[in-house]
């Protein structure tokens, strides 16, 4: 590894520093990535130039990948039933919600 | 109705199409070969993708205490985890 990936400030797990990994190695590799697509899409561009990228984008590890990145409670670590707009699992922003640590939000009536 | 004003040539068609993207500054790619602009179109998710988790501060509560000798400031839950620690001890001690 040339450059040290900085250690998330909120909640530590072993989920969240494997995510936090693959974000980073997500977006180093989306320009290459970006540009294989590309080239896989481009019908201009000769049939085995088009095959050539399509196996080297196949052949990149899977942590370059967007996808394999999922959003965590950022509390708890918690992976499922998180809330992308408060980074808080539903029981994490239960609690916050009710002791008024999240601003605007209130019971719902109507 | 077809009658009425006759459909220009196909290359004609064509240039009228070419002056247009010039006019207004688009790709002109009349027979729609893909090119895989819409790859390159999409924006980039990295920046967003890394900034979900918090960076780590690098000033630490222990580094405020260091530069700042002559003030006192309380380490209330650390405090809190020694009177609860000593407790356990002496609950222990009280049982046996």
């Amino acid at each position: 590894m040339a450059t040290k990936i900085p250690t998330p400030g909120c909640f530590i797990n072993t989920m969240i520093m494997r995510d936090n990994f693959k974000r980073h190695m997500a977006a180093e590799a989306e320009a290459e990535r970006r540009a294989l697509k590309h080239i896989v899409y481009n019908m201009t561009v000769p049939v085995r130039a088009r095959i050539q990228a399509q196996l080297k984008l196949a052949v990149m590890p899977n942590y370059t990948r967007m996808n394999q990145s999922k959003n965590r409670c950022v509390v708890s670590g918690k992976g499922r039933a998180v809330l992308s707009e408060f980074k808080m699992s539903r029981h994490q922003f239960r609690m916050a919600a009710q002791n008024g640590e999240l601003p605007g939000v209130k019971r719902a009536t109507w | 109705m077809s009658g009425l004003v006759p459909r220009p040539s196909a290359q004609r068609l064509r240039h009228l199409l070419k002056a247009s993207c010039e006019v207004f500054q688009t790709v002109y790619n009349p027979d729609n070969i893909r090119t895989g602009n819409k790859i390159l179109r999409r924006k980039m998710k990295g920046p967003a993708a890394i900034s979900y988790y918090p960076i780590e501060s690098p000033v630490k509560f222990r580094h405020i205490r260091a530069a700042y000798p002559m003030f006192e400031f309380p380490n209330t839950p650390d405090e809190h985890r020694i009177t609860m620690n000593e407790l356990y001890v002496v609950m222990s001690l009280a049982i046996t």
